[in-house]
């Protein structure tokens, strides 16, 4: 990991109407690193990843890439998409595409690559994620891990410098969790710099470079895994781990 | 939500009834003023103007023969059109037919689109408000068709007999109110009433005298013994109203044209094929505008 | 009887006439499918817009055009323009005018509803990937939006050619027009002609329909594989 600075994210603020969602956010990502961030439901944590990314507003506060701020108004969704990736909950293929197609468009359209170029590229991603005899299927003629394995490959493609993962399992069967996770835990030894949101909490320990733990808004807890998972730093942190752990329930 | 869709609801429809209403009183107040200014609204054209352009608009219908019909040629024909012929040859100028709907008639006179009506159009007070109407060139009254071996020739002769009639029609109500003595057999539809006579349901059916001699003509063993009998409406051309020059034109063109029995000509040779030498063509011919009873 | 009916068909100019009057009836139906299927995606495309002065406008004008019958339309067209205005359009062209506002408005509302029902997560995605405004209906959201289309447009078109046989009631003479003509030129002559020319008309409507369900098919077959 080099020591460097690629995102920097400062007293980020966002309003829904008269609800708060994001009081005052602040953090530093080191290229190369893998942020996890946790919390309970609807502490902010999928809406922080959607303001990087100019998904949503931003009501206060600035976000940072390389320096550069990338929060205003006035900068295009094309040039900040083209350094940050997202992938969403909802493996959201384009269902009227190939897969092929699914995975290029952008880049020839958006950053005006070759189809050549393009789909080359697009062959050795599926080759690596296990894929590549699905290169004419159908979105529908795919499994749930399978569609979120080519929804990461359709952003990777772009060559984004950060990647934001927004509960990618959540809506995967169990059976098919770890093939999504094993394409995450590949980025990591590729050095891709990312902040990943989840529930899944070895996962979460065994990729983080850094924890954040949010609840309602803000950032309760930071820490590095080991510690906080075995020894939390805060009251409400250790709550919210707690609540996964069934070794003190007695059944019978 | 909800309120909001309602709102919009009732939001459109006084916009529309604003625009209905609105535009109501302009077609009003465009009326009035033409009336009251005569030929200086020139939603018309003068009979300068027709004669300068050297072609008459003239609207007819273009299914209704033997009055208004396309022949197999393409051509305009029927008892209308060799009038508006004639009138168009008395102008000095060509003739452009205009394929007009019973709906539409006074709306193509009061936009100008047409110069004259020659759409066996009936005179009748409501549409004299809206139009002027020529001298009269042909008469519609009842007819009374019943078979040859009990053959009908006046009404008297239909006392305690059976006549067959259609609901709504000039018939039903005539009979009802004259002629009280005679039973009525009411049907909803024409086709029903042909059938009941030829069945010898009712001794004799009466509606418009064009009709019943134009099927007379079809069916042997049926002869229209009373080809006129009733309230005899008129037909005749109609002009923009305040049309005057155009319409004296007409008028005169009509008086004029008695002096060579004009009309009994064109019955000849538009309405005669149609219905034979049964009927005399002063039933429904009317000529120099004059209505002989 | 029978054999004088058909042989109305062919006598003088009478089946060209018919096949005129279907020239018209076409081309008022492709003019006006045509520019109501480009300005009604437009319109449905404003309609899922969420600015206010915009919904209002155009919830207006599609309820205005829903609540006025056809006939209304052509009549206020031709004849009331004339009236208020003096504006003197001719039949064909007040025509056109009246089924585009009103193909316009029922395609407007068919493409807003095919828009809303593509998920929100299609825009959110193409979004993410970096795609603006523009590409991301013409390369993502259109296109899917079409195909769930297909069905309820192909229905509007066939409406809009049934229609176009109110415009005699404005003096454009199409079609059925002709062939009603062509029935009561021969009324006394040959009665049996009316089954002929309205059997001759079927033929001519649905061999002009036909194409249509033809090619809505062959796409659906199409984007099904």
């Amino acid at each position: 990991m080099e020591n460097k600075t690629l995102l920097r994210i400062e007293h980020l603020k966002k309003t829904f109407g008269d609800h708060t969602i994001l009081k005052d956010i602040s953090m530093e990502v080191k290229k190369g690193e893998v942020i996890v961030i946790i919390g309970p439901s609807g502490c902010g944590k999928s809406t922080f990843l959607r303001c990087l990314n100019h998904l949503e507003t931003i009501d206060g506060g600035a976000v940072y890439f390389k320096d550069e701020c990338i929060s205003g108004k006035n900068i295009s969704r094309a040039v900040i998409c083209q350094h940050i990736g997202m992938v969403f909950q909802s493996y959201d293929l384009f269902n009227h595409l190939t897969v092929i197609d699914n995975i290029t468009l952008a880049a020839i359209q958006v950053q005006h690559r070759k189809k050549a170029e393009v789909e080359q590229a697009a062959r050795r991603l599926l080759a690596r994620v296990g894929l590549a005899d699905k290169e004419t299927a159908y979105p529908r003629q795919l499994s749930g891990g399978q569609k979120q394995r080519i929804a990461m490959i359709r952003a990777l493609i772009l060559n984004p410098e950060v990647m934001l993962f927004d509960e990618v399992t959540a809506s995967l069967d169990p059976e098919m969790v770890r093939e999504v996770l094993d394409v995450i835990i590949g980025l990591t030894r590729q050095g891709m710099t990312m902040l990943i949101v989840t529930h899944e909490m070895s996962f979460a320990r065994a990729v983080a470079d850094r924890i954040f733990f949010f609840d309602d808004g803000q950032i309760i807890e930071e820490n590095v895994p080991e510690r906080f998972f075995d020894k939390p730093g805060t009251e409400r942190a250790g709550q919210f781990l707690n609540s996964f752990k069934f070794n003190s329930v007695k059944v019978k | 939500m909800r309120i909001r869709k309602l709102y919009l609801l009732l939001a459109a429809l006084a916009i529309i009834a604003a625009a209905v209403f609105a535009g109501g009183c302009k077609n009003e107040a465009a009326t009035d003023s033409q009336q009251s200014t005569g030929s200086g609204e020139t939603a018309f054209r003068s009979l300068d103007e027709i004669k300068k352009s050297g072609e008459v608009i003239v609207g007819v219908f273009s299914d209704k023969a033997p009055f208004g019909y396309i022949d197999k040629e393409g051509n305009y024909q029927g008892y209308d059109v060799y009038f508006g012929n004639r009138l168009a040859k008395d102008l000095g100028v060509k003739v452009k037919y205009v394929s007009v709907e019973p709906a539409n008639r006074v709306e193509y006179l009061k936009t100008g689109k047409v110069d004259i009506i020659l759409a066996n159009f009936t005179v009748t007070p409501e549409r004299a408000e809206q139009v002027d109407f020529a001298l009269p060139y042909m008469k519609v009254a009842l007819g009374v068709v019943s078979p040859d071996g009990a053959l009908i020739t006046s009404p008297d002769q239909l006392k305690g007999k059976t006549l067959i009639v259609a609901k709504g029609t000039t018939a039903e109500t005539y009979f009802t109110k004259h002629y009280p003595d005679v039973n009525l057999l009411k049907f909803d539809q024409y086709t029903e009433t042909y059938n009941a006579l030829v069945d010898g349901r009712g001794d004799a059916f009466s509606t418009d005298n064009t009709e019943v001699l134009a099927w007379a003509l079809k069916n042997k063993g049926f002869t229209v013994g009373i080809t006129s009998l009733g309230d005899t409406d008129t037909i005749a051309a109609a002009v923009h109203k305040g049309n005057k020059e155009l319409l004296d034109f007409i008028n005169d063109d009509i008086k004029k044209l008695a002096g060579e029995n004009f009309f009994h000509k064109d019955y000849e040779e538009t309405l005669a094929p149609v219905y034979g030498t049964a009927v005399s063509p002063d039933d429904l011919v009317v000529e120099g505008g004059e209505v002989k009873k | 009887m029978q054999d004088l009916g058909i042989r109305v068909l062919f006598e003088g100019e009478n089946g060209i006439r018919l096949l005129l009057g279907l020239l018209v009836t076409i081309k008022l139906s492709v003019i006006t499918i045509i520019a109501s299927c480009i300005l009604g995606t437009i319109m449905g495309m404003l309609m899922t817009l969420r600015h206010p002065a915009v919904h209002f406008i155009t919830r207006i004008y599609l309820e205005f055009i829903r609540i006025m019958p056809q006939l209304v339309l052509l009549f206020i067209a031709y004849f009331g323009l004339t009236r208020a205005a003096g504006i003197n359009l001719s039949g064909f062209t007040a025509a056109v005018i009246v089924f585009i506002l009103w193909g316009t408005a029922e395609m407007g509302d068919l493409v807003r509803s095919a828009l809303i029902s593509i998920p929100r997560n299609q825009y959110e995605s193409g979004a993410a990937l970096g795609f603006s405004k523009i590409q991301l209906y013409r390369f993502i959201i259109l296109p899917q939006a079409l195909r769930r289309l297909i069905p309820p447009a192909m229905n509007l078109a066939t409406r809009m050619i049934m229609t176009t046989s109110l415009v005699v009631l404005i003096g454009v003479v199409e079609m059925l027009k002709v062939g009603q003509q062509i029935i009561e030129a021969n009324r006394y002559t040959a009665p049996t002609a009316a089954l002929w020319i309205y059997g001759a008309i079927f033929f001519l409507y649905f061999f002009s329909c036909w194409p249509l369900t033809l090619a809505a098919n062959c796409l659906e077959k199409r984007w099904k594989e």
